[in-house]
This record gives C-alpha cells, sequence and structure tokens, in this order.
C-alpha cells in the first residue's frame, strides 16, 4: 500500500519535533475525570474543602508571622527576608501524598548544573484502574519559574520539558501503593532565581514553591506548598 | 537510569539494556504501537521487536534521545506489520490520520523518501510550536482531535482548524518544490 509509505516517511522526521510533542501540557485530563477517594477526601477535594484549608493556612501563616517576625526581631518585624529549604512532604490531604528529593542535595545550584529529582507518590484513597488507550495517564515532574500561575503551559517549563514523564495505560493501583520516579533536570544556562517544583499524578497535582534556588537568590516570603485537585480546565 | 546508561548498556552488550529500556520506554513504545495496531497483543509483539531492532542497530547508532529513536523503530515495525495486513482491519484512527495526511503529501515510490522528509522537516522547523505539536501529535501518533485538544486546552473546532490550515500549508510548500498530492 503506497500510503503506508507516506507514513514510513514521515516516522522520520526529526527526532526534536517528536520529542516536543510526545507531551501535552493537558494530557491528564485526556481520561475522563472520575472522583477517587473516601467521603472525606472528597470533602477535602471539594470548593469547600479547599477553602477551608486556605483559611487555615492563612490563620496559621498570620499567626506564624505574629510569633516569629515581630516578637524575635525588633529591628525589622516585618517582611524579613527569610531563606527557606525546600519543604518535605504535603501540606494538604488530597487523594495521593507527593513527596520528592534532589541530588545533589544544597541550598543553591548552577546554571548548566543537572539535579537528579526523585519522587514517590501514595495513593491515599481508593484503588482504582486507569484505562487509557493513549498517553492518559501519568506520572511527571517539572520545574516552573517560582510563582507562575501557568503551571501546565509546556513553555514555561524550565528546560522546555518534563523531568519524569511515566505514562500508565493499563494499570491497577490499588490503595497504599507508592509510585517512584526518577529523572533529571539540565538547569538551561540562562537560568537564575527561584523555581517551583511541579509533581503531578493522573489529575492532581501539587506545588512545592522554592524547591530550586539558581545562583545566589532570596525568599522574600515564607515558602509554602500547596495542591489544587482535581485541576480543571 | 538515564538515557546516557542504558544507551551504554547496549554498547556493553549488557541484556540489563532490554530491561532498563522495557521498563522506561515500555509504555512510551506500547502507545506509539497501539496508536497504528490498535491491538493489544500485535502491540505487545510489536515492542518486543523493537527491543530486538534496539539490541541489533545499538551499537554502531548511539541515540541522542533514545525515548524517540525507540518511538521511530516501534513506529515503522508497527506499519511495516499493518502492510502485512491485507484484509484485516486497520485501525481506523490511523488510517484517517494518512488519509489527512495523502492530501498533502504524495505517495513516495520508496518507503522513505530522504528528499520529501527533508522538506518536511523544512516545513515543521518553520512552523508556529504549537501548531507542530497538533501536527506532530496527531500525525505521528495518531492522537484523534478531541485528545489533542484536551491535551493542549483547545476546542476540538480549534484543533481542526489548526490541523487544515497546516495541511493547507503543507500542500502549498510542497507544490511549490515540484510534489504534487
Amino acid at each position: 500500500m503506497k500510503r503506508l509509505n507516506i507514513a514510513s516517511t514521515f516516522t522520520d522526521i526529526n527526532e526534536l519535533y517528536i520529542a516536543e510533542a510526545a507531551d501535552m501540557p493537558y494530557a491528564s485530563a485526556v481520561i475522563p475525570k472520575k472522583q477517587r477517594g473516601n467521603a472525606f477526601t472528597r470533602f477535602l477535594n471539594s470548593g469547600i474543602g479547599v477553602a477551608m484549608i486556605c483559611g487555615i493556612v492563612a490563620i496559621g501563616v498570620t499567626l506564624g508571622v505574629l510569633m516569629m517576625g515581630w516578637n524575635d526581631d525588633p529591628v525589622s518585624p516585618v517582611g524579613n527576608a527569610v531563606t527557606s529549604t525546600a519543604p518535605e512532604t504535603s501540606a494538604t490531604a488530597t487523594s495521593f501524598a507527593f513527596s520528592y528529593e534532589i541530588a545533589p542535595a544544597k541550598d543553591d545550584y548552577e546554571p548548566g548544573e543537572t539535579l537528579t529529582v526523585t519522587t514517590e507518590v501514595e495513593n491515599l484513597g481508593e484503588s482504582f484502574t486507569v484505562k487509557g488507550s493513549s498517553q492518559a495517564f501519568h506520572a511527571a515532574a517539572w520545574l516552573i519559574p517560582h510563582g507562575s500561575t501557568d503551571i501546565h503551559n509546556a513553555e514555561g517549563k524550565i528546560n522546555g520539558n518534563f523531568a519524569i514523564r511515566e505514562d500508565y495505560v493499563i494499570q491497577t493501583i490499588e490503595t497504599g501503593d507508592i509510585g517512584r520516579h526518577r529523572g533529571s533536570i539540565l538547569l538551561p544556562e540562562t537560568a537564575s532565581g527561584i523555581y517551583d517544583l511541579v509533581l503531578s499524578y493522573g489529575d492532581e497535582y501539587q506545588v512545592f514553591e522554592n524547591a530550586v534556588r539558581v545562583g545566589t537568590a532570596v525568599i522574600e516570603s515564607f515558602a509554602f506548598s500547596y495542591s489544587i485537585s482535581p485541576i480543571k480546565n | 537510569m538515564d538515557d546516557k546508561d542504558i544507551v551504554s548498556l547496549y554498547f556493553d552488550r549488557n541484556e540489563q539494556a532490554i530491561a532498563e529500556s522495557e521498563r522506561t520506554y515500555g509504555t512510551y513504545c506500547r502507545t506509539v504501537a497501539m496508536g497504528i495496531l490498535d491491538n493489544a497483543s500485535d502491540a505487545e509483539e510489536c515492542v518486543n521487536d523493537t527491543w530486538v531492532a534496539a539490541w541489533g542497530s545499538i551499537p554502531p547508532h548511539r541515540p541522542t534521545l533514545l525515548r524517540t529513536y525507540l518511538g521511530k523503530l516501534t513506529r515503522n515495525i508497527a506499519i511495516n506489520r499493518l502492510r502485512s495486513r491485507r484484509r484485516q482491519k486497520r485501525h481506523p484512527e490511523f488510517m484517517l490520520s494518512l488519509s489527512e495526511l495523502s492530501e498533502c503529501i504524495p505517495a513516495p515510490e520508496e518507503e522513505l523518501d530522504t528528499r520529501l522528509r527533508d522538506l518536511l522537516d523544512e516545513f515543521l522547523a518553520a512552523a508556529e510550536p504549537l501548531d507542530r505539536k497538533l501536527f506532530v501529535g496527531r500525525h505521528w501518533y495518531n492522537r484523534s482531535v478531541s485528545v489533542l485538544a484536551q491535551g493542549y486546552g483547545l476546542t476540538p473546532n480549534a484543533v481542526s482548524v489548526r490541523l487544515s490550515r497546516m495541511r493547507e500549508k503543507l500542500r502549498t510548500f510542497l507544490n511549490e518544490r515540484g510534489y504534487e498530492p
């Protein structure tokens, strides 16, 4: 069939374009969204749950600022520059618990340096089966400039690609299952400042703020991790 | 284990290379094969053939992007498998994608027309990044319009329009260089 010759020729296009199209920024939304977890988890996943958690966090922040800033440093009480290392665990409960390690572990990285990112995702909700016919459900990790609101924008990724990308096509994930993934991030020569690490698994993700500092940067706010789920397009 | 380590295993003729390739890129290659064959057992055999082909071609070849290299092997093996399916059902999504592609690309006499391939690369290099990703997603990964729409946060109509414009531009581009579909 001569038409298949077209397919063969097209197969051999530049690998960079193939790699570029391999990952889709909203790929986790490809499978129909389904509610996971028990009633408590679903409540936490709801808008009210998120609002309540945000409220609790806000009160905690206020108290923290009052106690740490105003009491300890009478000279420059508020808005002190605080140097923070990356948080290690999730701050809020979701169906999945995310954690990560970056090697080599240090406070500041240099442009051009390669980081190894190891992530763990634990399923805290009910067992479920991924039934995707394409790249439907995946575990991924990537860096974005600190404070960036458009975390899904592939162009916003620091090196234009995922540090980790592992697809699940047909697989049952039991309660308590832990998925471990590892990948590397090459910090471009132009990298500078503070970057947040995004970990995603299926339709949930978590942003770990201030995960990587390139050069000698100072974080002028307190560091928090947060999660929003499920992702809404 | 990263790509460099896996490729080193191939060069050392260490069979662990196959296991690592399967672990890291098995799902990806299976997805590529399924996009063409639409049959799980055929896709599985196709992926196994990919490891054999990788074992036979690395060395001497040293791929810089192992994932896409393995993906290309898988895609070629899947297409060859499709050639041998004479009367059997073919994957409707792949055939639709191929049909759209044949509207703007002529069918070459040989399985691989290197000049045409170079022109395709030139065309893709000049395209807008999003259009290029959609085009390659549609015609290399054989993703449906609805999957692309969800994957890129666009409406299906927007994806269809962008793809249609890309194909029209490609047809004109190739016409100007002596190719007619």
